[in-house]
């Protein structure tokens, strides 16, 4: 492949397409343009792809239906409004309570799990375990208290957290009619 | 030259405003939306499925879901390349259930060009009927490329996103595709 000056002929070809891709560095349009100046070939290439792109640019569009707005309000109107999505506490609230209440035992946990270190943690007493869900389902309580009794403060946290879900999901089922 | 002209910056502002209201439900932003875009979205898909019928079907069926979708753009500045993918994924679907893929066929004149063709310059409306019979030639791939950069001004940044592929793989498959349609239109390009 020729050169003229520093730049190839294949690097200038390369150089055009970035130029009319408008993705041109501009510390590559001096070398480009000298190159087109002592390079007819190039320079020919470059007239010939503009010449194209403005060909490309006002035969190529084509006009849609002169009725397509018409159509494309008439299936809108036949549609509610969209509405943006709420915050996430407000779905949260729009929730079903043994779901929020999940979603909820899961954040704790995972914010237990995340911290650096879960040393600091005392591990709870089945007492207070027995405490906080004594409105609980004695099934669930049972369930659950198998798991508080591994040991490890991490663990009996989870669990916390998994006997409190189903104590609120009991309770719930219980009020149902 | 710079990447972004003054006029396109001003131009993506001002879709970024619309959409940002039409997301709140304003069908007024969403009809400048449209009018803004109406005219690239039908002709990409006019050269994707071939039938001047069909494009208009799914550029009414890209309108509609992009209006439903819009609560959950985040990103309003997004919006055209959001919109374009709606379509090309119209497309994908109108050809899944057809089963087949569309023939490409030569697209007749659009409707302004035919209700001016009293005083149309003969020789001009062969130049463009020429162009289109060979976008429309070009492999599938090219012909979007194509569609959307030369046709409708897109950035290949914003085709980039539209097609989820690097801007590098855009630009090259430009410079293919203009390989092909200079050979094809030499005559053309050489009397421009």
């Amino acid at each position: 492949m020729p050169s003229a000056g520093d730049m190839s002929c294949r690097r200038a070809r390369a150089l055009l397409a970035l130029q009319l891709a408008a993705q041109l560095p501009w510390e590559q349009e001096a070398g480009l343009h000298d190159h087109l100046a002592a390079c007819p070939a190039c320079r020919g290439e470059g007239e010939a792809l503009q010449t194209l792109d403005a060909e490309l640019r006002t035969a190529g569009t084509l006009a849609p239906p002169g009725d397509l707005w018409r159509r494309v309000s008439a299936e809108m109107a036949r549609q509610p409004v969209p509405e943006a999505p709420a915050p996430l506490w407000r779905r949260l609230l729009a929730m079903p309570t043994p779901l929020a209440a999940t979603a909820v035992a899961a954040a704790v946990v995972l914010t237990v799990l995340a911290r650096p270190s879960a040393a600091h943690l005392r591990p709870l007493s089945p007492e207070v375990g027995r405490a906080v869900v004594a409105d609980a389902d004695a099934a669930f309580y049972a369930q659950h208290y198998a798991v508080a009794a591994w040991p490890g403060p991490a663990t009996d946290h989870m669990a916390l957290g998994t006997t409190l879900v189903s104590a609120v999901s009991a309770q719930e089922a219980e009020e149902q009619p | 030259m710079p990447l972004l002209a003054r006029d396109d910056v001003e131009r993506g502002t001002e879709v970024a405003a619309l959409a940002a209201a039409a997301r709140e439900g304003d069908r007024e932003a969403f009809r400048r939306l449209f009018e803004a875009h109406q005219r690239g979205v039908y002709t990409l898909l006019a050269y994707l499925v071939g039938s001047p019928d069909d494009a208009a079907d799914l550029a009414q069926t890209t309108f509609v879901k992009a209006w439903r979708a819009l609560p959950g753009l985040r990103e309003p500045a997004t919006f055209t390349a959001w919109l374009y993918r709606i379509a090309r994924n119209a497309v994908r679907d109108h050809q899944r259930k057809t089963a087949r893929r569309v023939p490409v066929v030569a697209l007749p004149a659009a409707a302004e060009e035919a209700t001016a063709g009293a005083e149309a310059d003969l020789l001009a409306e062969e130049r463009r009927e020429a162009v289109r019979r060979a976008v429309t030639s070009l492999p599938a791939k090219h012909r979007e490329v194509v569609a959307m950069h030369h046709l409708n001004g897109l950035d290949v940044r914003t085709i980039g996103e539209v097609l989820g592929v690097p801007t590098n793989t855009v630009i090259s498959r430009l410079s293919r595709a203009r390989q092909t349609l200079r050979r094809a239109l030499t005559s053309v390009v050489e009397e421009g």
